[in-house]
């Protein structure tokens, strides 16, 4: 790599480095070409899990204080195969991650 | 007695029986401590804070608990320090860095925040790598921690401060983090056991990141089953960590689980990693025929493990935390490179001219090699290999690329996720501890545990203390 190039990779990057500093650079950034020279390039285009993005699990759970009947409903307990007892053991789950002041816990947590 | 019937060295577990049974005092152990310290950290430089008022007044508290039978835990009363990294609510957390040499945090981290609720006692804070990666830095306001077992020689890093604070006796046990070694190397070159638990089973909230896709926190202490001790304090979901997953403590938690025996378990050896990959010093293959035999001799059944090799986990491992590492810090390297160490700006500033491909091809092989790594626990329940190359260099020998320029054993159970620790199997002829790896399967952290314990056991290696 030429000192020009390296100028440009660093004024891409936004650094406004010393001689010293850039020389630094330089030699380290030689090491991350010959790591990123073992990487494989070839692979299939279906081979995407690495880029999934996990969107919350569940809506943000209400702020202390307020109303927790929208959020229980949404938000199944292991209780709740059993209808009649359901209901009560949300709303007892519920107020006591409320008096926390913690966030519901995400769905799929609860199910492990 | 694991440890030693000195109360500076005594083992977590032995202080916390000797307080149970109150023939230990919480105040005369931390007070014990804080002397230690006093007289030698001006040798070790291992703590960059020392919190004496704060201490004695835990100990106090857990003082009284004994007295009145309501102790909270084996980990009441018990002093403790933590990597500098760790926020601690009115105590100064700085990284070792100028950049935050005035942040005190309001709040204290969740792995913190249990084990005060857990009793024990804090101490302070300890040396790290600047940001837990740019180090051994001589050009900041604070020096590198050195090696208790030879004050010339290199902690490891970065937990560097959690290594000789533990070996040196100034705290029973630590917190450090690991992502890319951090915990491992630090342990290994300073003769203690430490655990990068599997990702995601410990809170890193409030846990200044490097790399947040590899960073995990996890216990430093002198044995193996003193970190199943403190894993069982800092263990379980948190939901403000967005990387926290649930997860089932063992039966009778994890340090039961590192006491119950190993006869019959499966170990795969990694042996291209210190045969082939990285050849380790004559030492290290002594070390590491020996821990074979011991791992027979225990009634375990072991076998080579082949696996991808060391390079490919390294690459992944250096560039996933050069990206990351200069995303988190582009606002201030930037603005102001000279205010880091020059160890810093080596290791992470390229970060910021490496192509987003590279980054993203790195994301993608990790997942490839992490299924390769865990697919071998079909056939085994842990996978065993050196910790490091050979024993502490000199800190004079330590060279600014080292990481980037070599790869290193630790990479590649940060990469797959699963737990790794590195527990002192024995010394080379020059007097120097020498860490063996072990390496789990995700969630597989009770049965490491298992191993470092039957390891430092049938070795006699936690009879030996540097010479301070």
């Amino acid at each position: 790599m030429t000192r020009e190039e390296l100028d440009l990779l660093v004024r891409r990057a936004g650094l406004t480095l010393n001689a010293g500093q850039k020389a630094d650079l330089a030699v380290a950034f030689q090491h991350l070409l010959a790591l990123a020279a073992c990487l494989p390039r070839r692979r299939p285009l279906a081979d995407e899990p690495a880029f999934v993005f996990h969107p919350p699990l569940s809506p943000p759970g209400p702020k202390p204080g307020q109303g927790a009947a929208r959020t229980a409903a949404r938000t199944p307990t292991k209780t709740a195969a059993k209808p009649k007892a359901a209901p009560k053991a949300q709303a007892k789950a519920q107020t006591r991650s409320q008096a926390k002041g913690k966030p519901a816990r995400p769905k799929a947590a609860r199910r492990r | 007695m694991r440890g030693s019937d000195v109360l500076h060295h005594l083992s977590i577990a032995d202080a916390a029986g000797m307080i149970r049974a109150r023939r230990l005092s919480p105040v005369e152990l931390t007070r014990s401590l804080l002397d230690r310290i006093e007289r030698l950290n001006p040798r070790l430089d291992a703590y960059l804070t020392v919190t004496e008022p704060q201490a004695i007044a835990a100990a106090r508290a857990a003082e009284r608990a004994q007295m009145q039978g309501a102790l909270k835990g084996p980990l009441a009363g018990i002093p403790l320090a933590y990597k500098d990294i760790f926020d601690t609510e009115g105590v100064r957390t700085t990284a070792q860095s100028r950049l935050l040499e005035a942040n005190v945090p309001a709040a204290d981290a969740e792995a913190v925040r249990r084990l005060a609720a857990a009793g024990a006692v804090m101490l302070g804070k300890l040396a790290t790598h600047e940001f837990a990666i740019g180090g051994p830095a001589f050009d900041l306001p604070r020096p590198p921690a050195r090696n208790p077992w030879d004050t010339e020689r290199f902690t490891g890093g970065s937990s560097s401060g959690s290594g000789a604070a533990v070996a040196a006796g100034l705290a029973l046990g630590s917190l450090g983090s690991d992502t890319g070694g951090s915990i491992r190397f630090p342990a290994a070159f300073c003769g203690i056991a430490g655990l990068k638990p599997t990702a995601g089973l410990v809170s890193r909230r409030g846990v200044i990141p490097l790399a947040p896709s590899l960073d995990t926190a996890g216990p430093m202490a002198w044995t193996a089953e003193d970190c199943g001790l403190l894993l069982d304090a800092i263990a379980g979901y948190d939901p403000l960590d967005p990387a926290s997953v649930p997860s089932t403590p063992p039966p009778g938690g994890y340090a039961a689980a590192a006491r119950r025996g190993i006869k019959g378990l499966k170990v795969g050896m990694l042996r291209r990693f210190y045969e082939t990959d990285l050849p380790a010093t004559a030492e290290v293959l002594e070390q590491m025929a020996e821990a074979e035999r011991l791992l027979k001799e225990l009634g375990c059944s072991v076998a080579t493990a082949d696996c991808p090799s060391l390079l490919a986990f390294n690459a992944v491992n250096r560039l996933i935390i050069c990206a990351e590492a200069f995303a988190l810090h582009e606002a201030d390297l930037t603005t102001r490179p000279e205010a880091y160490s020059r160890a810093f700006r080596v290791r992470v500033m390229a970060g910021g001219v490496m192509r987003a491909t590279d980054y993203i091809q790195a994301q993608r092989h990790r997942r490839s090699l992490a299924a390769e790594l865990n697919a071998l626990f079909e056939r085994f329940d842990v996978l065993v290999t050196a910790a490091t190359p050979g024993p502490a260099p000199r800190l004079a020998d330590v060279t600014l690329d080292d990481g980037l320029a070599r790869p290193t054993y630790a990479a590649p159970a940060n990469v797959s996720g699963g737990p790794a620790m590195s527990v002192c199997a024995g010394f080379a002829p020059n007097g120097l501890p020498l860490g063996l790896q072990i390496i789990g399967p995700p969630h597989g952290d009770a049965t490491v545990l298992a191993v470092g314990h039957a390891v430092e056991e049938a070795s006699g290696s936690r009879s030996r203390r540097p010479a301070l």
